[in-house]
């Protein structure tokens, strides 16, 4: 019979990836419709990297194993505050588990969280293998070998990150701050920008809210995008770079927007005794939001004019359109879900068909 | 604008999608200090968010002299404060800037009698810390040092002594009490515990017409 303790973890775990599919699946079925053949195509070389380390000596390809492991860990590192929030921990360490008890526990809520690689890899693995004509490097005996290594050590590398999450929090090690450090010194900056950080700008850093570094890299990725798409290198097609400067574009715009609209529900409530006018607040935290999003439209426009990318009239179009596609998703009422996943996709396809015209 | 510091509260209809909570109440609150008691779920809890302007009432009306708290919504919640709720609503900020939010919000608010309520309520130094980190009763000082820092006409506080250790009792009392024997504001206070300042006024909700 399964203990109380481990039931709870995995009902635990179940729980919290439900809710982070609900919170992404808008976000996943665009992804998949703009990009469902390529995700599937990614997925037959789920297991190449493990499958490569093989055809090195025996420790390089250890080595090569242990690094791609703790890669493939690095979804569950990050997922760590969703899996084990900060107050369910804090409930948590201080219960009598016995050890034995607690790595059980992990080790089985681990397999849950590897069980779909281990599906891709199998996946991956028999494409692979039923190929009639393999590359030279693939020896299917240790490639076959080297990927369930990798599956495991990812497993062993999940479930220490788990054990290690249950764990009571060790002592701080920097001292507590003197006395009079956190003596309160009043700076009341009336004015929309204190407003504007302190109710929308902290909240997407601060008590583990992922929404912050979510759009920072998804900022990132379209700025670098951009550069690779109109520095048209010779590895990346030029249609690529379309697809991908395109889809990254509305993500972050969607990513945002989805964003504030949580955190002005969120503080619609929090300040309905305060002297602040909630409609005036979302309609200035929207063009605030627009005024942000203006960074990677202006570094799409100035990345395409050195590149005389806007000259034609498939070029126009699409700056036009790119530079459309923010005000459309902010100022837009959220409609249903899936009425708001349409708008983004087909947001996604204009753009896509546009800018991969942009070259020809 | 020179306001009359008397609450108002005709016909007021409130309910819950679940609920009944008033149905025709009617009040009339003087400055001083108004002790409303009730038993658990009379809405006591709910007739202060409505004097405070965080509901809005279903029918009737609530007056703060001349302040309508629906249709000049922004400057009655102007010239009154919440002082409820023991998880902290903005729970993202630290002290420091939790403070400077409201005192933003509220100009002309008296920053060295806050400095001086920190310091009485002996949470002076907590001011980098997160407001999700504070304690039950450290939120609660912190709401209270500010609640009388402010300058409004008419405090809500819901529950005051729920978590307050014997010092900051004494020094919430004393307020009261110098507040209570000044009369330049309407306070309404709901406690189960019994007040050591005679209060102005003792609401019965268990025995007010209008209360279902």
């Amino acid at each position: 019979m399964v203990h109380a303790y481990t039931r709870f973890r995995i009902t635990l775990t179940l729980k919290s990836l439900a809710q982070l599919f609900a919170r992404l699946r808008s976000s996943g079925e665009i992804v998949l419709l703009a990009l469902g053949p390529a995700i599937f195509g990614l997925l037959a070389c789920a297991a190449l990297p493990p499958m490569f380390a093989a055809s090195y000596p025996l420790f390089p390809a250890l080595g090569l194993l242990v690094l791609h492991a703790a890669v493939m860990s690095l979804p569950a590192a990050l997922l760590l505050p969703r899996l084990l929030p900060g107050h369910v921990r804090a409930w948590l360490s201080p219960l009598p588990v016995p050890p034995g008890l607690l790595l059980r526990a992990s080790m089985l809520v681990a397999g849950l969280l590897v069980s779909p690689l281990a599906l891709a890899y199998a996946g991956s693995l028999a494409i692979w293998m039923a190929q009639g004509q393999r590359p030279d490097w693939l020896l299917p005996g240790r490639a076959i070998g080297a990927t369930l290594l990798s599956c495991l050590l990812t497993w062993a590398a999940t479930g220490a990150l788990l054990v290690r999450a249950a764990l009571p929090a060790p002592a701080p090690r920097r001292r507590a701050p003197q006395a009079g450090a956190g003596a309160y010194a009043p700076r009341p900056r009336p004015g929309w920008r204190m407003l504007w950080y302190r109710l929308f700008w902290l909240p997407l850093w601060r008590r583990g809210s992922l929404a912050g570094p979510r759009q920072a890299l998804l900022l990132a990725g379209t700025c670098i995008a951009v550069a690779l798409w109109m520095a048209g290198p010779l590895l990346l097609p030029r249609v690529v770079g379309a697809v991908l400067a395109s889809v990254l574009l509305v993500l972050l715009v969607h990513e945002a927007d989805d964003a504030l609209r949580t955190q002005l529900a969120r503080l619609h409530a929090a300040i309905a005794s305060l002297p602040l006018d909630p409609r005036a607040l979302g309609r200035r935290a929207r063009l605030s939001l627009l005024a942000a999003l203006a960074l990677p439209l202006a570094v799409l426009t100035a990345a395409g004019l050195a590149a005389q990318a806007w000259g034609h009239t498939a070029g126009r179009l699409y700056l036009a359109l790119a530079w459309t596609v923010a005000p459309l998703l902010v100022c837009t009422p959220p409609f249903t879900p899936r009425g708001r996943m349409g708008l983004v996709a087909l947001s996604i396809m204009l753009l896509c068909a546009t800018g991969s015209k942009v070259w020809n | 604008m020179e306001l009359n510091t008397v609450v108002e509260v005709e016909q007021l209809g409130f309910h819950f999608k679940t609920k009944s909570v008033f149905h025709g109440l009617d009040l009339r609150l003087e400055p001083g200090l108004t002790w409303l008691r009730g038993r658990n779920g009379r809405g006591k809890t709910t007739l202060l968010k409505l004097l405070g302007g965080a509901l809005a009432p279903g029918s009737g009306s609530i007056r703060l002299g001349s302040l309508d708290s629906r249709r000049e919504a922004l400057a009655y919640r102007s010239h009154s404060f919440y002082c409820g709720g023991e998880a902290p609503a903005l729970d993202w900020l630290r002290v420091s800037e939790w403070l400077d939010l409201h005192l933003s919000l509220y100009p002309r608010a008296d920053i060295d009698m806050l400095r001086a309520r920190l310091e009485g309520f002996h949470i002076g130094e907590i001011a980098r810390q997160p407001v999700s980190g504070l304690s039950l009763g450290q939120y609660k000082k912190l709401q209270l040092a500010l609640a009388l820092a402010l300058p409004v006409r008419l405090l809500l506080v819901d529950e005051p002594f729920n978590g307050l250790d014997a010092q900051a009792i004494d020094v919430l009392q004393d307020e009261l009490a110098r507040r209570e024997a000044a009369r330049d504001c309407c306070i309404v206070l709901t406690s189960h515990l019994p007040l050591r300042v005679a209060p102005t006024r003792t609401l019965d909700l268990d025995a007010q017409p209008g209360v279902l």
